[in-house]
């Protein structure tokens, strides 16, 4: 009787347990958490669910639930513009208890970032763009404008500032055109002038 | 014969293992340590025991042995100030699983995780009390970036009519770093400009930005 009674519970709580769990029609949030994106454009994909992901997103959610213990495949079905996304732990089971977030971690395209410097007779001229630097020695010729990169590339759309950190010894250089924001392809527009 | 002499081997060798377990156990004092990338940090077991440890070290272990049942109370060393610690130069560590008796765990092994120290960034901007009247659409006067990756900050105009106002970045500088402040949007009818905008950010926080807005 006893035995009797632990079994009609047991059945009860599994009944009721598969019916939380939503069995195939499915009651889990597929969500996936996304680190730098700074474009448009990005779609994730799980099967036939699509999801169109704007930027600056940081967690996705799928539209359609899945049920307990269906696998998943998150896929990219398109870049976002002028960036790059890859993705970790994105085919799993899904189960409540041991979930592992899929991630997509993305990086925008970045660009060479320099300009020519004129002029430049002396030594020690360092030039910055936040914790960037670029340090320019004369070139054989200063009359002659000569081309120059920072050696950080900056990504598209990030805001740029270039001043001078030090100025050569004997000259005060100027820099022109130093502030503004990365195109969707390299800048060499910095004009740098030492007198 | 042949039982009573591989008796006398087994005896030995039970013999020779307790021997080698020298009675009382005794344990390194080690640690693991990561991000370490600067000379200078100095660690210390129950005060003394001083090691220094170089840039690039990602483990350590003190001298001298602990036994079985001594506390161990792994720190980085206080200076002669009895203030200061004895960080890696230009860095900041956290250390855990440091304090304990040796017996306790399996081995003893402190963490240390070690990481740049930065700074606040940051100055005054004057002559704003004109800049143009704020909307929802461009709430702010003027923005300042300090390169690409130093961050960005809008200065609103001061809601109290002042013709100034402070601002500090909100992305810190790393101790060493270079940084250099300019002017990303101009307010429409006025022109700012930026001095002591560059520099090096050393051990303190800089505070010094001088932005000047006038009437174009």
């Amino acid at each position: 009787m006893k035995s009797l009674t632990l079994r009609a519970g047991l059945a009860l709580l599994c009944a009721s347990t598969l019916a939380a769990c939503g069995g195939g029609s499915g009651s889990l949030v597929l969500q996936a958490n996304i680190s730098g994106l700074t474009k448009d454009g990005l779609i994730l994909t799980n099967g036939p669910d699509a999801v169109t992901v704007a930027a600056n997103t940081t967690v996705v959610q799928f539209p359609t639930l899945i049920g307990a213990d269906a696998t998943y495949d998150i896929e990219i079905k398109q870049q976002p513009t002028h960036a790059t996304c890859t993705l970790a732990n994105n085919k799993q089971k899904a189960n409540a208890y041991t979930v592992v977030q899929p991630q997509v971690s993305c990086k925008t395209d970045s660009y060479a970032f320099g300009g020519t410097i004129t002029g430049l007779t002396g030594n020690g001229l360092v030039l910055a763009n936040g914790a960037d630097q670029v340090s320019l020695t004369p070139p054989a010729n200063p009359s002659v404008p000569t081309s120059f990169l920072f050696p950080t590339q900056v990504a598209d759309g990030a805001p740029y500032g270039v001043t001078v950190l030090a100025q050569p010894q004997g000259q005060t250089c100027t820099v022109a055109n130093n502030v503004g924001t990365m195109p969707s392809g390299a800048y060499n527009n910095l004009v740098v002038t030492c007198k | 014969m042949k039982f009573t002499c591989v008796r006398a081997l087994a005896a030995l060798a039970l013999g020779l293992a307790l021997s080698a377990c020298g009675g009382k156990a005794s344990y390194d004092v080690s640690g693991t340590i990561s991000g370490l990338t600067n000379d200078g940090m100095i660690l210390t077991n129950n005060g003394g025991d001083d090691i220094k440890i170089p840039a690039g070290a990602t483990s350590f272990t003190f001298p001298h042995r602990a036994s079985y049942g001594d506390n161990y109370d792994i720190e980085f060393k206080v200076l002669a100030d009895g203030v200061t610690k004895a960080y890696p130069d230009h860095m900041t560590c956290v250390i855990g699983y440091n304090t304990g008796s040796a017996g306790h765990t399996v081995s003893i092994n402190a963490q240390i995780t070690c990481s740049q120290a930065t700074h606040n960034l940051g100055g005054t901007v004057t002559g704003v009390a004109n800049c143009p009247a704020t909307t929802d659409a461009a709430p702010y006067c003027l923005t300042l970036v300090n390169g690409s990756t130093g961050g960005q900050i809008s200065i609103a105009k001061p809601t109290d009519g002042s013709d100034s106002t402070s601002f500090t970045f909100a992305s810190q500088v790393k101790d060493g770093d270079s940084y250099g402040v300019t002017v990303l949007t101009q307010p429409s009818n006025m022109t700012c400009t930026v001095t002591n905008g560059s520099g090096v950010m050393h051990t303190s926080d800089v505070g010094n930005v001088v932005v000047n807005c006038v009437p174009n």
